[in-house]
């Protein structure tokens, strides 16, 4: 090749390259950049030596990934549409990337699952902790909750609640001040009594953001009514499952009831309350995020959605049914390639189309409409998914009553889900479509 | 009037090398990277993404200046943006030439500084 081809060559490659440049920085030095490096080509081309050319790519290769890095970090428009809604805009693809970031890891995680391999726990719960570390660097920083750190708060959030709850179950002499782990009875209330304090905390703290919420903007007639349908929702589960307790008491001989009593071995009130235990810790904790979210990231607008997004992340679907995948001729084997069809399905759902099609969305009305769709894919397949193996695999006899129990939760969710949608409408404080129009305006360089 | 330089100092190597390039009167860009060049022995090649990337950092915080656009007679008749110094950069450039004297005559005092 010649000397005047691999120059033209060269020149038109790295005009193709600048393209990796923030729009406005091009604008500006794009020619430039452009004319000094094939200055640069010149001169490599006048030193005779064979590789002088591909040294010169070399450095610059890696000036650029450095350089257009750099300049996209520093680049105002990127940093604030990064750490704020731009009203009217869909999230810059920037940002895009670092809110798949948390959805790409469990993703990746699920495919593990499904091969039979165990590094996936340590991926997502360490993900679960440790993704909040650079929102938080951000945060504490700019002195904003950036966008992109509203899925692994989510996701912290319910990391959280479960390694509560496994410390208010397993290690009850942290939280008790007597010392009687040892004896099961009086473990039991010590447990029951934390439990109780558990649920009335959590029960004023949705009191009190709820005022807050309320007192910031003021709620909407469906925010309200999606706040009365969630809480019925809970109500109903709870009740129900105290019914079957109680109905469990009714079955059993009055005179061993009456005696349990009398040791204290039974306290119908206590078992009461921990029947519905868990059905309250999930769904207030659901209930404290989603209020949470429109006080924390009000200036996100219905992107704060992905708060929910977080949440719903490592949960819900597994990818197998058994330890180990079974042969073609298996009578398991459709189940197990459905159960993961279904799992990738849900999961790519929940971590990367979901989020991508909401953040993308350019309006809040569309953003509203990416989330409702989008959750209640998720919840849709959830419950199919549920019933379907239900139906292959029943736990028991009482089908109506799981039906009804399965029906209930995944209503809860998209009552949750209405919920937030209809809280999360906040206008972005700050007005950045002039920047943004004027940017796009700019030529770009090269060619 | 005493500029204060302190809060540029110390000079990240590109910047220092850059007003270094300039204190000898205005350049254009492959100039002033062709001086850097130089003053390192061919160890500093600043890539086009390094160099004006800071030189808009540069004439942001008020170092250097735009001169206009114009031909460079020694190399052909493309047109190029020149850069010179403002009174600010040339504050800078002495107190940081100064700084690195003074590190020098103490690496010299404990004999750290050998010339071979």
């Amino acid at each position: 090749m010649d000397t005047h081809r691999s120059i033209t060559i060269s020149k038109r490659i790295y005009a193709r390259l600048l393209a990796l440049y923030p729009a406005g920085y091009r604008a500006e030095y794009g020619a430039d950049m452009l004319q000094l490096f094939t200055d640069q080509c010149r001169a490599a081309a006048g030193e005779k030596k064979a590789l002088a050319f591909l040294s010169l790519w070399l450095r610059t290769l890696a000036d650029l990934g450095i350089s257009a890095l750099c300049e996209h970090m520093t680049a105002p428009h990127t940093w604030q549409g990064l750490l704020e809604a731009i009203p009217n805009a869909p999230l810059p693809w920037g940002g895009v990337a670092l809110v798949l970031l948390p959805g790409l890891i469990f993703f990746f995680a699920q495919v593990g699952q499904l091969t039979g391999e165990d590094w996936f726990f340590l991926l997502t719960y360490r993900a679960g902790y440790f993704m909040i570390v650079p929102v938080l660097i951000v945060w504490a920083w700019k002195r904003k909750f950036p966008i992109w750190g509203l899925m692994p708060l989510g996701l912290l959030f319910r990391t959280g609640m479960g390694v509560a709850l496994r410390l208010q179950t397993q290690y009850l002499q942290i939280f008790s001040s007597t010392n009687v782990w040892w004896f099961d009875l009086l473990e039991r209330n010590a447990a029951e009594k934390l439990r109780a304090v558990t649920c009335v905390l959590m029960i004023a703290s949705i009191l009190g953001l709820l005022w807050l919420a309320n007192r910031r903007a003021r709620f909407s007639a469906k925010a309200w009514g999606g706040l009365g349908l969630y809480v019925l929702l809970i109500a109903f589960l709870s009740s129900r499952n105290v019914i079957v307790y109680l109905a469990g008491l009714q079955a059993m001989p009055e005179e061993q009831l009456a005696m349990e009593i009398r040791l204290g071995i039974t306290n119908i009130g206590w078992g009461g309350f921990n029947s519905v235990y868990n059905i309250l810790y999930d769904y207030l904790g659901l209930l404290i995020l989603i209020l949470l979210g429109a006080l924390l990231a009000r200036r996100h607008g219905r992107l704060a959605i992905l708060l929910a997004l977080g949440y719903l992340l490592p949960t819900l679907i597994y990818g197998r049914v058994r330890d180990s995948w079974p042969g073609v001729g298996d009578p398991d084997f459709l189940l197990m390639v459905s159960v993961s069809v279904t799992a990738l399905i849900y999961r790519f759902l929940v971590a990367l189309a979901g989020p991508l099609w909401i953040v993308r969305s350019a309006s809040g009305e569309q953003q509203k409409r990416a989330g409702a769709i989008s959750m209640l894919a998720l919840v849709g397949i959830q419950a199919a998914f549920s019933l379907t193996l239900l139906f292959t695999n029943p736990y028991g006899s009482d089908l109506i009553y799981i039906v009804w129990d399965l029906i209930a939760r995944q209503l809860i969710l998209a009552a949750a889900v209405f919920l937030a949608l209809n809280l999360y409408h906040a206008t972005p404080s700050i007005d950045l479509v002039p920047l943004r129009q004027s940017e796009e305006a700019v030529p770009q360089s090269g060619g | 009037m005493e500029k204060n330089t302190v809060p540029y100092q110390p000079l990240t190597p590109a910047v220092f090398h850059i007003l270094l390039a300039l204190a000898d009167g205005e350049k254009h860009g492959y100039a002033i990277m062709k001086d850097a060049e130089t003053q390192t022995g061919g160890q500093m090649k600043m890539g086009p993404g390094t160099l004006y990337g800071t030189i808009k950092r540069m004439l942001a915080s008020g170092l250097i200046e735009e001169t206009g656009q114009r031909p460079d007679p020694a190399m052909d008749d493309e047109r190029r943006r020149y850069y010179r110094l403002t009174g600010l950069g040339q504050s800078v450039v002495s107190a940081e030439s100064q700084r690195l004297a003074a590190l020098v005559a103490v690496a010299r005092r404990k004999q750290v500084l050998t010339f071979s």
